[in-house]
């Protein structure tokens, strides 16, 4: 039993943390704790630390791992790993929001069933669930649970507005501010225009800047690679990104490249976050031809960021960072409807630069800067309203 | 279908019910009773006379829904599979729909005889199973025991004629089946309804001919089982009361 | 002028080729210039790798292919003579192996079945079919004699009549015997009549082959088998067509139909033949019984007719004759995606058998583009690639 002394120490304590939930950060694997998953979600929670950091208040995360518990300090921030039974992620994170402290942010997973702690925050990436062929019964599942955590938590952050508008559409809730959208952001003082161009022997490469995956539009990019490569012999396709070792789309892939008569003219490389900007700077076409899964694509962004003129497809967030004709080119998501578009890019010089021009101006609206500043201004809400209600 | 017929060609509606039998000295027994019966349910009745010595045919004869009688001079009984074409030849001569394939001693339950147009006018099987119940000493109670339970099977009685179909008999001197076994190839339907059989309902005596007629005639137990054949004469067989159903009954 | 060299593409090594078969064939490396794609062919044959195959001028070669997986390799070489020689499917044979199977002996220019089903299909394919099952001496010698003189340049067709005249009466012989010994029951019995009955149906002895049939079906029935009215009575309106009784067989087929899309099948013939359209509803009686090749024959000189037509594509696409399913152009009956989806894949299919790979993956992948699963044509690819290779070892079995 604590008095009040001790009490009011340990809320104080606790009162300055805030506690990030998340399904993954860093990579536990051979008990080397000091990289990251390279993904979207976990620069993410990363670039979250820095924004509570700067409010003065401590940043802790709490990850599941596929490998055995740890407790060890990242760049500052203490991590724990919790192992979880990959049918079981609700119960995982249940189980990790009873042992954390202060303010609790839900990083991930919104659409499984969690019972949220109250006064908490939430975070969707995105929504992964539009692609046409899964079942109804699937879907309005889903619905349900965001029904329920719209109804738990205190506020929702959505990087883009289909999430928003999704779950205005299917939820019921109290309070309209508590979905808010805050798209991700993009670095615009690394990733910049080169500086320089043409090429010297008149190459155009188009870029997939991206894994290559199925929901992110492999197959279509590689339909629309056999019509340009055949019509455009100056065309070359880079496709820059990771290929999961026997994986399907890696023996597609594969046979697709190997048998291809215009193999030369086609590229695979992987690029890490900090290398990535060369394949952006070689580059004079980027394609994001998400066929389904997309929150703020941050590829898009940072093909914008670097001037370069994007097609993408109108699926999830890119609508939030494209329009049409304007900061790039946007269409459904297949290859008879993107190959005209890249076509079209190849064939005009002009209007490359006009597009890519335009494209860096609507990237500095997503600058990082703007993004800090607007999460503490969510988190220093969150923090008054519970101090309010603790009087 | 375009022309009001159902899957295959076959008829849904408007079906005509035929009943056959083969009968042989069944006058002063139920053949009567039977064929009076049938008359209340059947739209045709089609028989062959197997050489009967008594006014058999004549009694046949008298009913108006008999449209076919025919008459064998000679008996075929050692040849029972002739018999059985010799009748089904005759029933196709008359453009059956469906066909009821009944014995002089067979009365179908009145619930039974409620629900056969309703099973004929259809186009999803072609044939229908009953249970046969053999009634022991009375027309009350009927018995079950480890020879006589023939009730505990499908028995097929009722089958649509299917013109040019493949008809066949197996070549059998005795217990030729009532119907042609090609039948067994086509969708079927078993029911629960029920038929009662009199041939054992009479008097000890009548039973006790039977059996001196069955060790006459197969005294190696070659057609029949000759544990069977024992048990006509058991003393005190088990014996169940019948419960009638009302026709329209759920 | 014997087609020269022969290259022989096996099914698991030199050692993989049925003892039977490979002593003639060493015997024929004797006579005769024979490579093969094996890392341990005896040293009378020459052996050959993958990378080597561009070295052959096809035009004037012979190409025996002992396994299914070969089809998008051996086929596209357009060898001057394709012959496929295959055992018997598997009991429950993949379902990538049946459809290359099918591909194959549709391309082949003779087939050499190595089970009795797998000929009678065949036969209901094609012509230039013949037997070879071990069974019985003097038919496999028609099949051998067939093969040289085929390589040779010589029409077999007459020894296709001499060996379906040879097998059904060793059909018959085998029946007596089996008659006589009261042996009617013994499993096999009831097989034989049918399979006489197929033969009799060949060799035009219509009557014989209904009075066989009707035979198996009672036999069928009194040994209490299933389906036998699908699967044996069914035939007899393909006998009824030969008969010239084109009201009757669409009366049996009508008999026998069993589910939706059947009596789906029953009620268009009848609306056929009310409407008059006798060679239509023949074609797709006799393809209803699976005899594509006279199902073809009806249907080829009515192609401009959309019905015809449509129905003549899915008939070649049943036979495995991919190429001339799509010279007939597009299909009408393309109503979902789904459909398209299954077109695209076929088209591949028969890109990758006229050795256009890169196109055929365009197609493949076309109809990947919206459902991870549809990709299963690039998958198939995958494995018959990889097993291919393998089928070059003489030190393990290929799956």
């Amino acid at each position: 039993m604590m008095n009040n002394g001790t009490m009011r120490k340990a809320e104080a304590k606790s009162a300055g943390t805030v506690t990030l939930l998340t399904h993954s950060y860093l990579n536990g694997y051979g008990r080397d704790y000091s990289r990251l998953f390279g993904g979207g979600l976990e620069r993410y929670v990363d670039l979250l630390c820095r924004a509570v950091k700067e409010l003065g208040l401590t940043p802790v995360v709490y990850q599941l791992t596929y490998y055995e518990p740890f407790d060890t300090v990242y760049e500052g921030v203490r991590v724990r790993g919790w192992p979880f039974d990959a049918h079981r992620i609700t119960e995982a994170f249940e189980l990790m929001a009873e042992s954390a402290e202060g303010l609790l942010i839900y990083a991930s997973c919104i659409w499984h069933p969690i019972r949220y702690r109250p006064g908490s925050i939430g975070i969707c990436h995105g929504i992964n669930w539009d692609t046409p062929s899964l079942a109804a019964e699937t879907k309005a599942a889903i619905g349900q649970h965001i029904h329920q955590a719209l109804r738990q938590l205190d506020r929702l952050v959505s990087v883009d507005s289909h999430f928003q508008t999704y779950c205005r559409a299917v939820g019921e809730f109290e309070d309209p501010a508590s979905i808010t959208l805050l798209p991700n952001p993009v670095d615009t003082s690394w990733f910049v225009p080169r500086k320089d161009r043409p090429s010297p022997d008149g190459e155009i490469r188009v870029l997939y800047p991206r894994r290559l995956s199925y929901e992110r539009g492999l197959v279509t990019m590689m339909l629309s690679a056999d019509e340009l490569l055949s019509r455009y012999p100056s065309v070359t396709v880079e496709f820059a990104g990771e290929l999961i070792d026997g994986s399907m789309m890696a023996a597609v892939f594969g046979l697709w490249h190997e048998a291809h008569p215009h193999r030369d003219r086609i590229i695979h490389r992987t690029y890490t976050f900090e290398t990535i900007r060369e394949a952006y700077h070689q580059a004079d076409i980027a394609v994001i031809p998400t066929l389904f899964s997309e929150g703020t694509s941050l590829s898009c962004l940072e093909a914008m960021s670097c001037g370069l003129p994007v097609v993408a497809t109108n699926v999830g967030g890119l609508n939030d960072l494209v329009v049409n004709g304007m900061t790039g080119r946007l269409t459904p998501p297949s290859a008879e409807a993107i190959t005209p578009a890249i076509s079209e890019l190849i064939e005009q010089p002009r209007l490359r630069r006009r597009l890519g021009a335009a494209a860096r101006r609507a990237a500095l609206t997503f600058d990082q800067a703007r993004w800090l500043a607007e999460w503490k201004a969510i988190i220093a809400a969150q923090l008054e309203k519970r101090d309010g209600c603790r009087r | 279908m375009a022309n009001g017929l159902g899957k295959g060609g076959r008829k849904k509606t408007a079906n005509k019910l035929t009943a056959i039998m083969q009968v042989r000295n069944e006058a002063g027994r139920y053949l009567e009773a039977a064929l009076a019966d049938l008359s209340g349910f059947v739209d045709e009745i089609v028989i062959v006379d197997d050489a009967s010595t008594d006014d058999t045919p004549e009694l046949a004869g008298s009913f108006e829904k008999v449209v076919k009688l025919v008459r064998n001079k000679e008996s075929l009984f050692h040849k029972e599979w002739l018999l059985r074409e010799l009748l089904w030849r005759a029933a196709e001569e008359t453009s059956p729909d469906w066909i009821l394939a009944v014995d002089a001693d067979e009365f179908y339950e009145d619930y039974a005889k409620g629900a056969l147009r309703e099973l004929i006018n259809q186009d999803e099987y072609d044939t229908v199973s009953f249970r046969m119940y053999d009634f022991w000493d009375s027309v009350t109670h009927y018995r079950e025991d480890e020879w006589w339970n023939l009730h505990q099977r499908p028995m097929m009685t009722l089958v649509r004629y299917l013109p040019g179909y493949h008809y066949a008999y197996p070549k059998r001197a005795h217990h030729a089946p009532r119907l042609p076994f090609t039948y067994n190839a086509l969708p079927g339907l078993d029911t629960e309804l029920r038929i009662k059989h009199f041939g054992w309902a009479g008097s000890a005596e009548e039973r006790q001919a039977k059996y001196d007629r069955y060790m006459k005639l197969d005294p190696q137990g070659q057609w029949g089982n000759l544990g069977h054949y024992a048990s006509i004469l058991e003393p005190n067989p088990r014996l169940i009361r019948w419960q009638e159903r009302d026709r329209n009954d759920e | 002028m014997a087609a020269q060299p022969i290259v022989l593409f096996p099914c698991g090594g030199w050692r993989g080729i049925p003892p039977g078969q490979r002593s003639w064939l060493e015997e024929f490396a004797r006579k005769r210039k024979l490579l093969a794609l094996a890392d341990d062919a005896p040293s009378s044959v020459e052996q050959i790798s993958l990378e080597q195959l561009g070295n052959v001028e096809w035009s004037s070669a012979s190409v025996i292919v002992m396994h299914p997986a070969w089809v998008h390799i051996a086929v596209p070489l357009k060898p001057r003579c394709l012959i496929v020689m295959l055992p018997g499917p598997e009991q429950a044979e993949e379902e990538l192996w049946a459809k290359c199977r099918s591909w194959l002996c549709a391309y082949a220019t003779l087939v050499v079945a190595g089970s009795e089903a797998f000929y009678l299909e065949q036969s209901f394919r094609r012509g230039s079919v013949f037997l070879m099952d071990g069974l019985d001496e003097t038919s496999d010698l028609f099949a051998r004699q067939a093969v040289e003189w085929h390589i040779d340049g010589f029409e077999s067709d007459t020894l296709i009549r001499l060996q379906q005249r040879h097998r059904a009466n060793w059909r018959q012989e085998l029946l007596q015997k089996q008659e006589q010994a009261a042996d009617s029951s013994s499993s096999g019995y009831a097989d034989g009549l049918f399979y006489h009955s197929v033969y009799r149906y060949l060799t035009g002895e219509a009557e014989l082959a209904r009075k066989l049939l009707l035979a198996s079906f009672e036999q069928m029935l009194l040994e209490g088998r299933e389906n036998t009215l699908q699967n044996v009575y069914r035939f007899l309106s393909a006998v009824e067509l030969e008969q010239g009784r084109l009201q009757e067989a669409v009366r049996t087929y009508g008999y026998t139909a069993q589910g939706q899309m059947e009596w789906g099948y029953a009620e268009q013939l009848t609306e056929w033949l009310a409407c008059g359209k006798r060679e239509l509803v023949k074609a797709q009686l006799y393809a209803l019984n699976d005899d594509y090749r006279k199902a073809a024959a009806l249907l080829e000189p009515l192609a401009d007719e959309p019905e015809a037509r449509s129905l003549l594509i899915s008939t070649y696409i049943q036979m495995g004759r991919l190429g001339s399913a799509f010279s007939l152009g597009e299909a009408g009956h393309l109503k979902t995606a789904g459909d398209r989806r299954q077109w695209q894949h076929l088209q591949g299919t028969a890109l990758l058998l006229e050795g256009k790979r890169h196109e055929a993956i365009h197609c493949f992948l076309s109809a990947g583009e919206n459902r991870q699963e549809e990709l299963h044509g690039m998958i198939e690819l995958a494995v018959m690639d990889g097993v291919a290779r393998e089928l070059t070892q003489g030190n393990k079995e290929a799956n």
